[in-house]
């Protein structure tokens, strides 16, 4: 919580709102970290210019193309459109934290074994967003396609995966490969 | 962008009280909007109040048939 008494809380003075800065406490890909940060900063900046993460990637700094999504306590958003202040307390994981070169996460196998991608440059945010998008459906939530909304388990068709994976946009239009990687891992025949 | 001050409260009756003695602030949860517009300077809080942890996630039934959703 900021802690206004604290002298590392505020070092400016109320004239002087342009040099305020706020101390952030968060977890990232598992690893504490305290920082002190301006109030503009998005979380994408927090991760890419302070924490030198640079998996994540900075598209259109505009939430609409979802190139910046990471999962925040498990649930997906664009941290473009999020400051870092509000993540104080915060669980975050980028694709650094999703596997290894090593010990490569599901969808990044998917995602390689059926060449998903051309230039790459979406692909963190949309393997993040896909990890994101199983646990909701895995956890029941329809989708604006979904024709019984009541219904508990929901199978994901090709028509589900595109409209719960809308919000990341491939340039290189590499869909129909994205769609049958995320297929490979939900319906358990990945590689 | 310009700069704000920014608190984070957690219950209705602080947010309240926080945004009447504000009245230069916004209040912010998502942020998907509000972000965008303040980039632009649409929008330009002097002081930003994060609802984002408002216990408000409920879904109750009233006595008359109702439901009132916690948002």
């Amino acid at each position: 919580m900021i802690d206004e008494s604290d002298p590392n809380t505020r070092l400016g003075e109320h004239e002087h709102p342009w040099l305020l800065a706020y101390s952030v406490a968060l977890t990232v890909n598992g690893r504490p970290y305290r920082l002190t940060v301006d109030p503009r900063t998005s979380l994408l900046d927090l991760l890419r210019e302070h924490l030198q993460l640079t998996g994540t990637k900075k598209g259109c700094d505009h939430g609409q193309c979802g190139a910046c999504t990471v999962l925040v306590n498990g649930r997906r958003i664009t941290s473009c459109l999020t400051l870092a202040v509000m993540h104080d307390g915060d669980d975050i994981l980028t694709i650094e934290g999703l596997g290894s070169q090593d010990n490569l996460h599901p969808l990044q196998a998917a995602f390689i074994e059926r060449d998903a991608f051309q230039c790459g440059y979406c692909t963190p945010g949309q393997i993040c967003s896909a990890v994101g998008m199983l646990a909701e459906a895995g956890a029941g939530w329809p989708s604006h396609v979904t024709a019984d909304v009541g219904i508990e388990q929901v199978e994901l068709t090709r028509t589900e995966i595109r409209e719960r994976m809308s919000g990341n946009i491939c340039r290189c239009a590499a869909y129909p490969n994205i769609i049958a990687a995320i297929r490979d891992v939900s319906e358990g025949t990945a590689q | 962008m310009r700069s704000f001050t920014y608190e984070r409260v957690l219950d209705p009756g602080t947010a309240c009280a926080a945004a009447a003695t504000r009245p230069d602030s916004k209040f912010i949860c998502g942020g998907t909007n509000l972000i965008d517009l303040m980039r632009l300077e649409i929008e330009r809080p002097a002081h930003l109040i994060d609802i984002s942890r408002l216990p408000l996630t409920a879904i109750e039934e009233l006595p008359q048939g109702q439901l009132r959703i916690g948002a």
